[in-house]
């Protein structure tokens, strides 16, 4: 290979150099029929699965196949869609925030020939190029992020996992017969590169466990400040270790704390968090939307906690998938998104219905917006599950407050006592610190006997209680004309 | 032959869906063939070590990219992502691999000679494998090497007349739907707004100096196609005051059936007649429609612009012609405090060349921001922590019911001292003198 230069200085990058010039201006690449109507155009409908007219004001009007593709896309696919281009659409072709690919003819014989054309290319492993379809009631193309192909951080592949989800819900892309659009989308960490949060049904990759310290390179690699602040729960901390007979730099790890996120190994990698071995995975979240039509837009949830990966194909994620799409397409009525349909019946009836199992980690309990996700009402459906909280457990043990002795109450009066100089009010929580094997009510068992032979009193604020000796106290000696 | 065997990657071929794997391949094919005989200046087999390294990740359940941070273009903080394999002995081809992300025209319609003249760029000078596109919206280019980078702008600039995009703590490439290009209901030109505004921070894109990363979009109407208010720090959403448009006639066409009630987007399932009643005025939000069978009156005071009743009636009913746009900020992912919707700031902003109204916002925000922001926080988070106030406030925006859905439920106000008569400095004694100890 020999070194092709454009006529780039490295000793002088300034010379010739053109910057901040931005993108092209958009209407330069309109094909003539959208230069004309810009801003006039009248209505629109989809003749079919994947084609739509749209109509002006002045009569014309243009047709639009829209096809799925890939977004990890080859030269040589999109030197054929150039062809295509060319071929039926004078040159002019554009894509889709989704990644489907829109060919625009004027006529209705040209749009014939254009998807004749279409449908007729196929890979050299079988699968459609261009499949039409991605509109109306159905499910189009997957947003994806990058996964195993391209990126540092990911907890599962996200070119695999929507070729096998797509192959699954294809049926769909064809035609427009669900209750209203579903949109899939698909990150392949929790940094969620695209927007799987306000989506219909979103796959979110999951580590499962905290990074590793690698403590031979960590020192070498890694500048500190930059990991600890680099963790959004504050569960990484500068730390010294001993690394074969050495004094080492490095961090420590509060495991209970991480949400493995895998920030931490973007700013350093000796902190590797990827884990084939158990740890990593998918999450399914569902019902959220970004459209205002009828309802608000809403986040989507978490409906499927872990699922493993599986490659090359994913079977139970596209089986889970479908499984949902399916219950949600028989129930709902027309016109309601996944999320619409689900708040109708209630969450407690999407569990009955699509028979996923309802575990605990499916309860929010990451900071306050968790509390409103709870419910504070009566108002619940029955289901099997509502009858499992309480199955006639044994009723609870009667569990021994009598018995106090001589010797607990002494221990809670030395207690105060040797207390007195610097506090004379405490909580009851902080008699248990003095039976650490008995039961909390016991305790209150042994202050009450004490109040009763009048040795313990009360204080109140009258909203808090506390307990101390008898006389004690600077504002005793205030109050009741003492 | 191939040079790995895929056995798992190969199972992807298979099934309806188009094929990445397939795609790769006949990719990979092709360089080796080189029937344009060009002398690539990076491995000729660089796709066909990119499929045998994720097929080592298909087996172990584990990326093999590792991240660089330094690489990228003389004078630009962004644009170029640095990639590194962490099995370069085995995949020498994609042993460096970094990406590159070119700005996209707004809208992305293309010329085919353009698409052709980028891909004649990247047989040379990359992988000859793309995204078409990222998620925010950009042309990804994806791998080459470090020498070729500055080889690789100099052709976009001087030969595509095409910058870089974003990346890092900078305004990330911003992006708008089709708009008034193909869209009836675009309430203002957003493929301006969006290339307009690009232009115009041009600096902000290539040189990062923000807290963090800073997002922009532009939808054409409430039903979002760019998921602007989902996603974006700062989402312009087109809307308009009036009346909506009503073609009487039209109604009762597609009362009577004549026409394809929601533009056809239902046409797969047999959902019985169109019901006026039921599927349009009785999902109406805000109940502000009526039928008496023969006339449809909309009460323009009531309605919240969702769309639902122009989307099912697109040839009756039409936007009305006093249009604008709402600005939502301070969407993100969930990382870190929950993901965030953008939240209304100003309701009703003027969406006309050349965008000063809307400009001054941004500006005002990122004035706040870049001084008030902590590192890695996204505008989103800085105003929940520091208060809508107080963004009321530096945006000079007054307080008006729609910034809420309800007001507060506890009297935790935290006034400013010269809200209060008197101020905050207090006379303990004459305090006493009115009450005893």
């Amino acid at each position: 290979m020999a070194f092709i230069s454009t006529g780039y200085n490295p000793q002088k990058p300034m010379e010739g150099r053109i910057s901040d010039i931005g993108p092209r201006k958009y209407d330069t690449f309109f094909p003539p029929v959208i230069a004309k109507n810009f801003g006039k155009w009248l209505y629109h409908e989809i003749l079919e699965p994947g084609v739509l007219v749209h109509v002006a004001e002045s009569g014309d009007k243009v047709y639009t196949v829209r096809c799925g593709g890939a977004r990890l896309m080859s030269t040589v696919h999109i030197r054929e869609i150039c062809e295509i281009a060319d071929k039926h659409c004078d040159g002019h072709v554009r894509f889709t925030t989704r990644s489907n690919i829109e060919f625009m003819v004027t006529s209705e014989d040209k749009l014939k020939a254009l998807k004749a054309d279409l449908a007729g290319r196929k890979f050299a492993g079988g699968s459609n190029k261009f499949p039409i379809g991605g509109t109306g009631a159905g499910i189009t193309n997957i947003v994806h992020t990058q996964g195993w192909v391209h990126c540092h951080t990911p907890a599962t592949d996200a070119s695999g996992p929507v070729k096998a989800v797509m192959d699954a819900v294809f049926e769909d892309f064809q035609s427009m017969k669900l209750p209203a659009p579903l949109r899939i989308s698909l990150a392949c960490c929790l940094n969620m590169c695209g927007a799987v949060h306000v989506s219909d049904i979103g796959i979110v990759g999951i580590h499962r466990k905290p990074p590793m310290i690698d403590q031979e390179w960590v020192d070498q690699l890694c500048e500190i400040p930059l990991a600890v602040a680099a963790c959004p729960v504050g569960a990484v901390r500068p730390t010294k270790e001993e690394f074969e007979g050495k004094k080492i730099n490095s961090v420590a790890i509060k495991s209970e704390r991480c949400m493995y996120c895998g920030n931490c190994y973007t700013m350093c990698p000796a902190l590797p968090i990827s884990d084939g071995q158990g740890g990593d995975g998918v999450v399914i979240m569902v019902g959220g939307k970004i459209s205002n039509r009828i309802s608000k837009p809403k986040f989507s949830k978490v409906v499927v906690a872990y699922i493993p990966n599986e490659p090359p194909r994913w079977p139970t994620l596209t089986r889970t998938i479908k499984h949902i799409v399916d219950v949600y397409a028989k129930n709902a009525n027309k016109y309601e998104r996944l999320g619409d349909w689900a708040e109708r019946i209630g969450w407690e009836k999407f569990f009955e219905l699509t028979d996923l199992e309802f575990t605990h980690h499916i309860i929010d309990d990451f900071r306050d917006p968790a509390y409103y996700t709870w419910r504070q009402t009566t108002q619940f459906k029955f289901s099997d599950t509502a009858l499992t909280a309480y199955a006639g457990q044994e009723a609870h043990e009667a569990q021994a407050t009598s018995g106090v002795t001589q010797a607990d109450k002494d221990i809670v009066v030395k207690f105060l006592t040797d207390k007195a100089g610097s506090k004379t009010k405490f909580y009851f929580n902080n008699f248990l610190e003095l039976f650490p094997d008995a039961s909390p009510r016991k305790v209150k068992a042994v202050l009450t006997a004490l109040v009763a032979e009048d040795k313990v009193e009360y204080w109140s604020s009258g909203s808090t209680t506390m307990y101390g000796l008898k006389g004690s106290g600077k504002q005793s000696k205030t109050e009741e004309g003492k | 032959m191939a040079k790995h065997a895929t056995p798992l990657l190969d199972q992807l071929e298979s099934g309806p869906w188009p094929s990445f794997v397939s795609d790769i391949k006949q990719a990979a094919a092709v360089r080796a063939k080189n029937p344009k005989g060009l002398d690539y200046q990076i491995p000729v087999d660089a796709p066909e070590d990119l499929l045998g390294v994720l097929e080592l990740s298909y087996e172990d359940g584990e990326t093999h990219w590792k991240h660089g941070g330094i690489v990228g273009v003389f004078g630009y903080g962004g644009g170029v992502i640095g990639r590194y394999c962490d099995q370069p002995e085995k995949f020498p081809g994609v042993a460096h691999f970094h990406t590159i992300r070119v700005n996209q025209p707004s809208g992305k319609y293309y010329s085919t000679e353009y698409l052709r003249q980028l891909c004649d760029i990247w047989d040379l000078r990359g992988s000859s494998l793309t995204n078409m596109h990222g998620s925010t919206g950009d042309i990804v280019l994806l791998g080459t090497q470090t020498p070729q980078l500055e080889e690789i702008f100099w052709q976009i600039t001087h030969e595509m007349n095409t910058d870089l995009g974003g990346s890092g703590s900078n305004l990330r490439t911003p992006a708008a739907c089709l708009g008034q290009s193909r869209c009836e209901y675009a309430c203002y030109n957003t493929q301006l707004a969006c290339y307009q505004l690009t232009m115009d921070y041009q600096d902000e894109l290539h040189r990062p100096a923000f807290p963090y990363k800073f997002k922009f979009k532009f939808d054409g109407c409430p039903n979002g196609c760019v998921a602007a208010m989902a996603r974006s720090d700062f989402a312009v959403v087109g809307t308009w005051k009036d009346d909506i448009k009503i073609d009487q006639s039209a109604v009762k066409e597609y009362v009577a059936g004549n026409f394809k009630p929601n533009a056809g987007a239902h046409a797969g399932r047999d959902w019985g007649k169109f019901d006026l009643q039921k599927e349009v005025i009785d999902l109406c939000p805000t109940h502000c429609m009526k039928w008496d069978g023969a006339k449809l009156s909309i009460n323009t005071k009531e309605c919240v612009r969702c769309m639902h009743c122009i989307n099912t009636m697109p040839r009756a009913l039409h936007i009305g012609d006093e249009r604008g746009a709402s600005i939502l900020v301070g969407a993100k992912a969930p990382i870190l405090d929950g993901a965030q919707m953008g939240s209304l700031l100003v309701p009703f902003i003027p969406a006309e060349e050349p965008f000063d109204e809307i400009k001054a916002v941004i500006e005002k925000i990122w004035d706040w921001w870049m001084e008030e922001g902590k590192n890695r926080e996204r505008v989103g988070e800085t105003i929940k922590r520091l208060s809508f106030q107080k963004l009321l406030e530096v945006t000079e925006i007054p307080a008006v019911p729609q910034h809420v859905l309800a007001p507060r439920s506890n009297p935790y106000i935290f006034f400013k001292e010269e809200e209060v008569p008197g101020g905050w400095t207090r006379d303990i004694k004459a305090y006493r003198q009115r009450h005893q100890r």
